[in-house]
């Protein structure tokens, strides 16, 4: 499945909670926000927002890790653009 | 029958680990006892909020629906009193004796209090001591402008909230330490200065090693008098640092140090007794030593991993945590064990006039960090620590 993965700069305090569960999606900046990451690679730089393909256990992982942000920083939409986290 | 978990206190560790419960196991009964009258919100939003960045609402993590939705009970407004740890249950303030198989104890740590309680005096702990805080700068702020000002008591993690907080609202404002700087028993005396001239430089007045102060008259709070000389003010933050008294867990004779004492899987003394979050004192894998550590990100993680030990697939919890914050836009972040009284020696790494970094090391190896500023080599010395190297300098 294709999931929409956006991260606010404005909300990130670079907890890093997220980086420590998924590691793959996110990276910390020298700006101490995270950037979104597809598997490991930043084709295109240190972006915000990807749209990424993603198996159901990489989803499960993903949620997790936006589950763990204390700000709620971090967005998913699926295909449908459909918010799925936060979700409450 | 379906086994009873019961889960003391329902901040991020309790929380999380009665959603990881849940997952595992389906039929389990799982009691969360919250002292709080919420649902799982986010302490760290709670500035945000303050800050008008998020509305209020958005502060919450879940709603009523979701505790229902995965049949978790949340006593919402109940204290738990005491613990019977051989015939397996708890007490709770509204007389009820909850029989549990497995026990997690998740009850985050205690403000330190300064004696006195006029009107105008403010902690920060919890979403109803923003909602205070809030009422207060608003009454502050119907006063006249050339009036405006906001005190502050400490000078660690919770003293930097309140100067948000008042820097946000456009308050002058006047904080008063104990020491002489932020983390005065934490920092460099570069790492205090860096930060120190840039509160100064952000118009913020600083008094160094204040003990002790006076109040100004005997009502509401009107400002204090410190080594004779009135200071003037609206409302006082008070911010000296968190405690574990739990004194209930104490009287159920589980261990307790500066925290409830568990092994690195996160067991108490008790047997089917666990804990979680602020309130443990664990033994830390990657510091080598037994510690407590105050942060959101060690408080989820142990949630989780707790979570699997109490289901039966016991789990050693492994974590380099971290706790960022920043002083009005300077990065402050801490990584891993910071407690210079523990460190066998501390590294001035960076020593910018806006920068510093400081390496905490012990039997050889860098155990933690402390950035103030840049943060460029956050990942690859949060990589050496947990690979358990020395940081390459
Ligand atoms: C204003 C503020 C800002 C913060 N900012 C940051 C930050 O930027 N980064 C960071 O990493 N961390 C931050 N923290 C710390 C972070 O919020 C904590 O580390 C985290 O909340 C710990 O979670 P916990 O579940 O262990 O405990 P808590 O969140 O403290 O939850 C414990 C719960 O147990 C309840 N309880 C206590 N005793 C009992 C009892 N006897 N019976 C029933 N219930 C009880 C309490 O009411 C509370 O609801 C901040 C904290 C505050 C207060
Ligand atoms: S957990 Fe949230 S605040 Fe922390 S780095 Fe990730 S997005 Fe930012």
């Amino acid at each position: 499945m294709k999931l929409t993965i956006k991260v606010d700069p404005d909300l990130c305090i670079g907890a890093a909670s997220c980086v420590t569960i998924d590691p793959a999606t996110f990276l910390l900046n020298e700006e101490n926000k995270v950037y979104v990451l597809d598997h490991g690679e930043a084709p295109g730089g240190q972006v915000y927002e990807r749209v990424i393909e993603m198996t159901e256990d990489e989803k499960e992982t993903l949620i997790l890790s936006a589950q763990s942000c204390p700000t709620l920083a971090i967005f998913i939409y699926d295909e449908a653009g459909e918010q799925i986290y936060p979700d409450m | 029958m379906a086994k009873q978990f019961v889960i003391i206190g329902g901040g991020i560790a309790g929380t999380t680990a009665a959603d990881q419960i849940r997952k595992i196991d389906a039929d389990a009964s799982i009691t969360i006892i919250d002292e709080e009258f919420h649902p799982l919100y986010s302490r760290i939003l709670l500035v945000h909020y303050l800050e008008e960045k998020v509305p209020r609402e958005r502060v919450f993590m879940k709603k009523l629906e979701w505790y229902t939705k995965n049949n978790i009970e949340l006593m919402s407004g109940v204290i738990a009193k005491a613990i019977d740890t051989k015939n397996k249950f708890v007490t709770t303030s509204d007389d009820r004796e909850l029989p549990y198989d497995e026990l997690l104890i998740t009850t985050g740590g205690e403000l330190r209090m300064i004696e006195d309680d006029r009107r105008g005096i403010a902690y920060f702990r919890s979403m109803d001591d923003a909602d205070y805080i809030l009422k207060l700068v608003n009454e502050l702020r119907a006063q006249p402008k050339k009036d405006w000002h906001g005190l502050i008591y400490g000078g660690g993690f919770i003293a930097i909230e309140f100067i948000k907080i008042f820097d946000h609202y456009n308050i002058p404002m006047t904080i008063m330490m104990r020491g002489d700087g932020f983390w005065s028993r934490v920092l460099s005396d570069h790492s205090k200065k860096v930060l120190a001239d840039h509160a100064k430089a952000g118009g913020v007045t600083i008094i160094n090693g204040v003990k002790e102060f006076d109040f100004i008259g005997e009502g509401d709070f009107e400002g204090v008098v410190v080594d004779g000389k009135e200071i003037k003010g609206q409302m006082l933050g008070v911010g000296i640092g968190m405690q574990s008294k739990a004194a209930f867990v104490r009287e159920a004779g589980i261990e307790m140090d500066q925290g409830i004492v568990a092994n690195s899987f996160l067991e108490t003394s008790t047997d089917n007794v666990y804990t979680a979050g602020d309130i443990a004192q664990y033994e830390d894998v990657s510091a080598g030593r037994s510690m407590v550590a105050g942060n959101w990100m060690k408080a989820v993680m142990q949630g989780r991993v707790v979570a699997q030990t109490m289901t039966g697939t016991r789990t050693e919890f492994e974590l380099v945590s971290s706790y960022s914050t920043h002083l009005m836009g300077k990065e402050i972040v801490f990584i891993g064990d910071t407690d210079r009284s523990a460190a066998d020696k501390v590294v001035q790494h960076v020593a910018e006039a806006g920068d510093s970094v400081e390496l905490f090391e012990r039997d050889g190896r860098t155990v933690g960090a402390l950035f103030i500023g840049s943060v460029k080599e956050r990942q690859a010395i949060t990589n050496a620590i947990k690979k358990s190297e020395i940081y390459a300098r």
